[in-house]
């Protein structure tokens, strides 16, 4: 018999104090997902999930276990329960280890995460929409003769949390998500391209045709692209480019990388790392963010606080464990998924608005790389070495003249921050990392 | 007939469970009543993935057992094609009403009129595979015994130097047992064996901190340890981390490549494999397409995708199509012989299916993937290699890597590279990545080695969001010019030092 993981919660969570656990908290996310691509204007997949999952956490004598499952029996959570529970005999106890203090119950506020129009949106419409994306691509230019695909996905969640302190908390979220890409040829070259909307409402959603156009004139632009002279020059991030620099740079905020000084930005708080013009924040509570959720892996509440205020470093991001370890309070940043421990992460992480509008920005450069595109692994958390391979469009006189492709951009994210010298107002939450546009003085572009 | 499957293979100890629910459930009337219920709209293929999984980690942080863990994910996912169409659906719920359900799903791809019942299928159970043959299932052994061999690792990276300061390590294992059963009465199963065993180290010299990372495993039980010691993880990552407290900048621009053996096949994952999977070029969308025949690679390079190769991290008895594993000769002496393919991709472009279609589990269909992706060695010795240098860079240890299918464009990550002077390495740089667009540098493969190695068991590849354990091989390479991502300007290079 399958129990509702609502009461499930709370019976495995009895479970495992019986089981011998000290501590023990659940998190559960339950859920549907949808998703349906057509390629060359015709339908190519429709797939359909119903999808449970929990992971329990147990602390027994200051040591820590983990078991996670999808079977919602009670056969299922006794194995669980059993099997964290003895999983955790096998660790080092660790006077930090234990669940957050719970002397605030989060908030019960409403973030507008769930949208229940989403649920109501057809098969047909869906294909529909991956239609005209598709339609509105090709007629964008004579070049875009192939396609990967369009798509529609979109999904409901109900999460869970509980734990032996009787705490059981839950909410409601749903995304939808549309996405282009365009395949142009010249020269029997190829180019691929994309562009997507990612909301957590349906009506906010971008127009196909809007989605579609964007990523046709991303993906045509870049054709005939040769590769530049290596050389050191003004490095223009766009508001895509520019969130991939955000995200290395939140993976080394993180307050475990901190103590153990495995990060480049440990022993930098209240030191100025960047230039007067960053303010990065971290938003747990923004209304509809992709983000966003009333309380954090641990039920601890979520908030909005600043991480770079005017250049200064002014938080990093911990979990219970990280801040007890630390002698610091909690900033709720675990981020956790049913099948995993709580590990720490942002919310919705963005670099606030400069005064510029990106048209500005890239006049300002003689000569130097208007940046669209990252790709590979290169920023070492440990380090703030950054090399990553590149394509964008090369500017000169504060013009944009040919795509560039083959070339890795190249420096140290400290540098980086203190040589941002422009910053664009053109924020857009394209996800759950966002930036505007912005100028790296100098870097090192690597090319011929 | 589910027993026929697997009656050559011990099932571990933890997959007992799974076997009895899925011999319990997929009857032949069951398995009936499915491909009736999913091809009921006029779908012209349905397939039936189970699948019972266990996977476990322990890893230890700042000389602490951290944590200890273990999961299960099981489930079946229901396939139906129609045409070029894919309709997909899973439970997780293993009871005939609720995989009826997801049947009914799936058969909607094919948007016909409901037909009566098909006839029934002839299931033809094929016997299960063991080119992986482990000798010590790692479900069978104690968690105290795989934390002991941290507690190893730990102590023979901070006994190794002492500018060792911080230490982590895991072991992470799992026992996956696969069923796939389809409407053309194909019934096949594998069951498979994964171990995989990581050290990070980090030093520490004023200022200057560095870490290294060394990890190995396959599909290996626990006896991979008799011949892969903890210790030598951990001597290796250590070397890592020392190596880069001393190093420079990286140099930025075109240089002469030298890549070790082993890991840099990653280069061949990323400059040849991703764009000769028969998915893009059945689209037209990989710069590959309808070159079979054409000369895209120097005629040193012969490069070969093989799942059969025991004990190595991507191999596979089956595809999750249950198809059987096969080595494949995607490059031969230059020439683009053939493409991956699954059965869908093969189907459509009149080729046949080679044992290519992978997933990630039941919550996904399955696509052309790699396995294990391979050049084959040459005749020169790596100093012969090495010694034709007069100035260079070589790539010793990598990190991850990326591809753009459509222009080619691939970059991957050097962890651990030197400079070349006249033949010699001289000292160590940082930082780097190397870029390129795939049939340009394999045209400047210059030399190739006599010391083809594989991998020590560590890759993930991620394709549309799913992620399938591979692996890479090379002999030493040199190539003759290649794009070094590093920030060094020629001229002007400065050490790191401790500031």
């Amino acid at each position: 018999m399958t129990i509702h993981p609502e009461q499930f919660a709370n019976d495995i969570i009895r479970a495992a104090i019986h089981k011998g656990a000290d501590q023990a908290d659940v998190f559960i996310t339950s859920g549907r997902e949808s998703e349906v691509k057509t390629r060359m204007r015709e339908l190519e997949n429709i797939k359909e999930a119903i999808s449970q999952g929990y992971g329990l956490r147990v602390f027994k004598d200051k040591k820590l276990g983990f078991f996670f499952g999808s079977n919602f029996t009670k056969s299922g959570l006794e194995q669980a329960a059993e099997g964290a529970v003895r999983l955790a005999a096998q660790t080092t106890e660790d006077q930090f280890n234990g669940l957050p203090d719970q002397d605030e119950e989060p908030l019960s506020a409403d973030f507008d995460l769930f949208d229940p129009q989403i649920e109501k949106i057809t098969t047909e419409w869906k294909i529909e929409a991956c239609q005209k994306m598709e339609s509105a691509m090709f007629e964008y230019d004579s070049r875009i003769s192939n396609s990967e695909g369009a798509g529609f996905f979109d999904g409901s969640t109900t999460t869970y949390i509980a734990n032996s302190f009787g705490r059981n908390l839950s909410y409601k979220s749903s995304f939808c998500y549309m996405v282009c890409q365009p395949v142009a040829r010249e020269n029997d070259k190829l180019q691929g391209g994309w562009w997507f909307s990612f909301k957590r409402n349906f009506s906010d959603l971008q127009a196909p045709e809007t989605i579609a156009e964007r990523a046709a004139e991303r993906t045509v632009r870049m054709l005939g692209a040769r590769t530049p002279r290596t050389a050191r020059v003004p490095v223009v991030f766009d508001n895509v480019s520019g969130l991939s620099v955000l995200n290395s740079l939140s993976e080394a905020l993180n307050g475990k990388l901190i103590y153990r000084k495995a990060s480049y930005l440990a022993g930098k708080l209240g030191k100025k790392i960047a230039s007067s013009l960053i303010t990065i924040v971290d938003d747990g509570v923004l209304k509809r963010g992709l983000a966003s959720a009333p309380f954090d892996g641990e039920g601890a509440a979520t908030s909005k606080r600043q991480i770079i205020s005017r250049g200064e470093l002014v938080s990093y991001m911990y979990d219970s464990y990280t801040a007890r370890k630390s002698g610091v309070e909690s900033t709720g940043n675990a981020q956790r998924e049913s099948s995993s421990l709580p590990s720490i992460g942002p919310f919705n992480f963005y670099l606030e608005n400069g005064e510029h509008a990106p048209a500005d920005i890239i006049g300002s450069v003689k000569e130097g790389l208007f940046l669209t595109n990252l790709m590979g692994f290169g920023a070492n958390s440990v380090t703030g070495d950054y090399s990553l391979g590149a394509s964008g469009i090369w500017i000169e006189n504060g013009e944009l003249t040919y795509p560039v492709e083959g070339i890795t951009v190249a420096s140290n994210i400290l540098e980086m921050l203190q040589n941002i010298d422009m910053v664009g107002n053109d924020l857009e939450f394209l996800g759950p990392i966002s930036s505007p546009s912005f100028r790296v003085a100098r870097m090192t572009v690597s090319g011929a | 007939m589910i027993k026929d499957v697997f009656s050559g293979i011990k099932i571990a100890q933890s997959m007992k469970d799974g076997y009895s629910i899925i011999e319990s459930l997929l009857t032949s009337a069951a398995i009936d009543r499915v491909f009736s219920e999913a091809l009921s709209r006029g779908g012209e293929f349905a397939e039936i993935y189970a699948e019972f999984s266990i996977i476990g980690g322990i890893s230890l942080e700042e000389n602490k057992i951290r944590q200890a863990q273990s999961g299960v994910s099981n489930g079946v996912g229901i396939r139906v094609i129609h045409g070029e169409k894919t309709g997909y659906a899973y439970t997780e719920i293993f009871d005939k009403k609720d995989l009826l359900k997801a049947a009914a799903t799936a058969s909607f791809i094919a948007a016909g009129s409901r037909r009566n019942k098909i006839d029934g299928v002839n299931i033809r159970p094929e016997k299960a595979g063991d080119i992986s043959p482990v000798k010590i299932p790692p479900d069978s052994v104690e968690a105290s015994k795989k934390a002991d061999l941290l507690w190893r690792a730990n102590k023979a990276a901070f006994d190794q130097d002492p500018r060792v300061y911080q230490v982590e390590a895991s072991i992470w294992d799992g026992v996956k047992l696969v069923l796939v059963i389809n409407s053309d009465g194909l019934m096949a199963g594998d069951q498979r064996i994964m171990t995989r065993f990581n050290v990070a180290a980090y030093a520490m010299e004023g200022n200057n901190r560095q870490s290294g990372r060394e990890g190995g495993g396959g599909r290996v039980g626990f006896e991979y340890f008799e011949n892969h010691t903890p210790e030598d993880f951990a001597v290796k990552a250590v070397k890592q981390s020392l190596v880069l407290l001393n190093a420079r900048e990286a140099p930025a621009g075109p240089q002469t490549v030298v890549l070790g053996n082993g890991w840099a096949g990653i280069l061949l994952h990323e400059a040849v494999g991703h764009g000769l999977e028969a998915d893009f070029n059945r689209k037209g969308t990989s710069l590959y397409s309808g070159r079979i025949g054409q000369k895209v690679a120097s005629e040193l390079c012969t490069v070969i995708d093989d799942g059969t190769i025991p004990n190595l991290r991507g191999s596979i008895n089956i595809d999750d199509e249950g198809r059987r594993s096969e080595r494949k000769t995607l490059i031969e002496n230059g020439i683009l012989r053939e493409y991956m393919t699954d059965r869908l991709n093969a189907g459509l472009m009149n080729a046949v299916p080679r044992g290519s279609g992978r997933r990630e589990s039941y919550q996904h269909y399955p696509m052309p993937r790699m396995t294990n992706t391979f050049m084959l060695p040459g005749d020169n010795t790596p100093d012969e290699i090495l010694s034709s240098v007069k100035k260079g860079f070589y790539a010793k240890s990598f990190g991850g890597g990326q591809v753009d299918i459509s222009n080619g464009q691939f970059v991957f990550q050097v962890t651990e590279g030197y400079m070349i002077e006249d033949g010699k390495l001289t000292y160590p740089v940082k930082g780097a990545n190397l870029i390129g667009s795939g049939p340009e540098v394999l045209q400047k493969v210059v030399m190739v080695g006599n010391d083809l190695e594989y991998d020590s068991g560590v890759g993930t590849c991620g394709k549309d969001n799913q992620s399938v354990p591979v692996g890479v091989g090379l002999p030493t390479c040199k190539i003759s010019e290649i794009t070094v991502g590093g920030t060094a300007i020629a001229g002007k290079s400065m050490t790191s030092g401790g500031a």
